[in-house]
């Protein structure tokens, strides 16, 4: 089916509140048991010696959604000549250690190109009304956070006012 | 078969004394323990190993104390659950005992919350386990009630310091320079109330408003002679939440005894290494401290030099308090080290300044600043739920400061000066390891101690933490300057590898500086090398490219 897309702005997404503290244990469990092959640097104490150590800041271990400030998904201009692309701009808050990391993933559409971990075009499947993007990201590598957390953004199309989007924690 | 067994787990940088009491109770009881070390998440699945055997413990103690170690530990009781360990799984300390009914009504995997201190509650615990009795309407638990809620029983009062067997000391000390460093405890809570501790707030639980307990001098000086002659422990760290009583005269009578008790008993070649808030440096305690007792370390609990700051943390001092302090400490030569705790929530730009000149005054000595952070039951999580800024929930708590520039310049320090501030090899805490190995060797090699050795540490402390000071202030100019938020990360990313190269040299001269006492000294190794490597029996370290 041939979409009629609009190139417009949406309002800011609704963040799903799932990221419980169930599931970033079980998450981190998951990289623990993991980490044994090496790649990250998880929690850990300070060196002995050391007299009352002050805790790293509790930021980048809670909800990275809540991180996402804005998602919006827009039409891609008639004169980029592929008027079914959809392009995606995630808005970051600027927060310590939240790390975009390459691998983002499309289901139901093709990803087509990616800046940084802000900008996504993505060409939807014919006949698909909805497409995923899944942005992973992480705290970076000095952080004791959750590390393999992954934003998702569900992209609904051909709705009244345009695609809309859905901001939930895969 | 193995008789029944408990494996005690927990951070064991050093002797763990909440788990070595714990063991020592459990051994008086007749009961088996085994320590377990848990220093990092990379040690869960040997963890998981060690209990999951043919012969597992009948249950598992595990060490919930500090909140930013939560996942860890809820997470080893999941994964415990997981490889199919079938025993008791319970949890104890601070954090578990505030969050005892969210962590039971999340995690099934875990059985009990012994609440407050443990000795009678784990012994009582296991002895039921063993027994097949039942457990859960013992005090001071928290369990699952019929309809499998998680239920509070009522607190014990706290157990008579006077009557506990000393802590577990398996295996051998740590050391500095081949002198064997043993932790302790005279003390247990602190007379303060400051609104952002949980040691305070643990205490009101059990003993409102008096909040500490002693233990008697004469078990503490035996403990200590004990320790001496049994194991050669030449350097007590004494861990006591606030080894300080509220009464100066008091301070210096009982500091006055306890050498008069450990000369008695022969101890002679020692050093001490305590805790102290601002307000308990008062002259003749500290003369006795620094003369008979043989202080080397003395933190000082500055938080925060700005009278806002004093406020919203409730700290019962002013700055001049703060600073008659550090002179008295400076005047007997003692080396002390603090921490400032730079952001609060009521934080302002004129707060911020006033710790940067307490910092910029001070950084002789070595410090670390961080913002306070909302830990459970303490009255400044409870104010800021109440005010509806507490973001987050009960396993973890953020919050933005109120004031949005303060906001900014704290996203920004955070960014750039984290792997200075918080790594676990960080160059703070570094400094702190090779200003300790210079006063170590003051102490016992003054035959071949140099004031120069002193002078360069000095040196150091005060170059790193200029240099702190210095980033600060660009990130606050930024800030005022309302420059615009998109070049936040640009911005972080050039003052970031300023940082770390000012971290790079000073890492170099502190190394340098641990080599050439290492030289002098002969004996053992520095803690500069060693960092969280020490050699404890649980932890056996090989120095690992060991500087040269």
């Amino acid at each position: 089916m041939k979409k009629d897309l609009t190139n417009e702005q949406l309002p800011a997404p609704v963040i799903a509140r799932g990221d419980s503290p169930r599931d970033r244990v079980m998450r981190h469990v998951r990289d623990a048991l993991a980490a044994g092959a090496g790649a990250m640097l998880l929690t850990s104490c300070p060196p002995f010696g050391v007299v009352d150590p002050l805790p790293p800041p509790a930021q980048c271990r809670s909800t990275p959604a809540d991180r996402l400030t804005s998602a919006v998904a827009t039409v891609e201009p008639a004169d980029s000549g592929v008027p079914s692309r959809i392009r995606v701009m995630l808005e970051w808050t600027f927060e310590s250690g939240l790390q975009g990391r390459s691998g983002a993933t499309v289901t139901g559409g093709t990803l087509i190109s990616q800046s940084g971990n802000e900008i996504f075009v993505v060409e939807p499947d014919a006949g698909a009304n909805t497409f995923d993007l899944v942005v992973p990201v992480t705290c970076d590598d000095d952080h004791s956070g959750p590390t393999d957390s992954r934003v998702k953004v569900t992209v609904t199309l051909g709705g009244p006012g345009g695609p809309t989007t859905t901001v939930s924690l895969d | 078969m193995r008789r029944p067994w408990v494996a005690l787990v927990g951070p064991e940088i050093e002797e763990n004394l909440s788990l070595r009491y714990l063991a020592s109770a459990l051994s008086r009881a007749g009961i088996d323990s085994e320590i377990f070390a848990f220093n990092d998440a990379l040690q869960m699945a040997g963890i998981v190993q060690k209990v999951v055997t043919d012969s597992p413990p009948i249950a598992v103690g595990i060490s919930m104390a500090f909140q930013w170690r939560a996942l860890d530990m809820l997470g080893l009781g999941v994964a415990l659950r997981e490889a199919g360990y079938g025993g008791h799984i319970t949890m104890g300390g601070h954090f578990a005992t505030f969050a005892s009914e969210n962590a039971l009504a999340d995690f099934p995997e875990i059985d009990s919350i012994c609440r407050q201190e443990s000795e009678e509650t784990l012994v009582e615990l296991v002895r039921c386990l063993v027994a097949g009795e039942p457990w859960a309407a013992l005090p001071g638990l928290c369990a699952r009630d019929g309809a499998g809620k998680p239920a509070l029983t009522p607190l014990r009062h706290p157990p008579d310091l006077s009557g506990l067997a000393w802590p577990d000391r398996r295996g051998e000390p740590a050391a500095c320079f081949g002198h064997n460093i043993a932790p302790l405890v005279s003390t247990r809570g602190c007379y303060a109330n400051c609104s952002f501790c949980c040691i305070a707030a643990w205490h009101e639980m059990t003993l409102p408003g008096k909040r500490y307990r002693e233990r008697p001098l004469e078990d503490v000086a035996d403990e200590m002679a004990s320790e001496h002659f049994g194991r050669g422990i030449e350097i007590f760290v004494f861990h006591d939440d606030n080894f300080f009583l509220p009464s100066g005269a008091k301070n210096a009578e009982r500091l006055n005894t306890l050498a008069d008790l450990l000369e008695a008993r022969g101890v002679r070649r020692f050093a001490t290494v305590v805790k102290a808030r601002p307000t308990d440096v008062q002259p003749r305690a500290f003369e006795a401290l620094v003369h008979r007792l043989h202080c080397i370390r003395c933190y000082v609990g500055i938080e925060t030099d700005a009278d806002q700051g004093l406020e919203t943390l409730n700290r019962w001092a002013k700055p001049r308090h703060n600073k008659v302090a550090m002179e008295l400490v400076e005047q007997l030569g003692l080396y002390t080290c603090f921490n400032v705790l730079l952001f609060d929530p009521d934080t302002t730009v004129d707060s911020l300044e006033d710790n940067l000149r307490f910092m910029e005054r001070w950084a002789d000595y070595p410090f670390n600043f961080g913002r306070t952070e909302l830990y459970a039951g303490t009255p400044l999580l409870g104010r800021m739920r109440q005010e509806h800024r507490a973001r987050g929930d009960w396993l973890q708590w953020d919050y933005r400061m109120a004031d949005e520039k303060v906001e900014r310049i704290f996203q920004l320090t955070n960014r750039a000066f984290h792997e200075r501030n918080f790594r676990p090899d960080a160059l703070a805490n570094t400094m702190m390891s090779t200003r300790f190995d210079v006063e170590v060797v003051r102490r016992f090699h003054p035959e071949v101690f140099r004031p120069s050795w002193q002078a360069e540490a000095k040196a150091l402390s005060r170059a790193l933490g200029t240099d702190s000071v210095r980033g600060l202030r660009r990130i606050i100019n930024r800030t005022l300057a309302a420059e615009p938020a998109s070049g936040d990360a640009g911005f972080c990313d050039d003052l970031g590898a300023q940082l770390r190269a000012t971290e790079e040299r000073l890492r170099g001269r502190a190394q340098a500086l641990a080599a050439e006492v290492h030289a002098a000294v002969g004996q053992g190794l520095p803690l500069t090398y060693i960092g969280d490597r020490v050699a404890t029996p649980l932890q056996h370290a090989v120095p690992v490219g060991v500087a040269p």
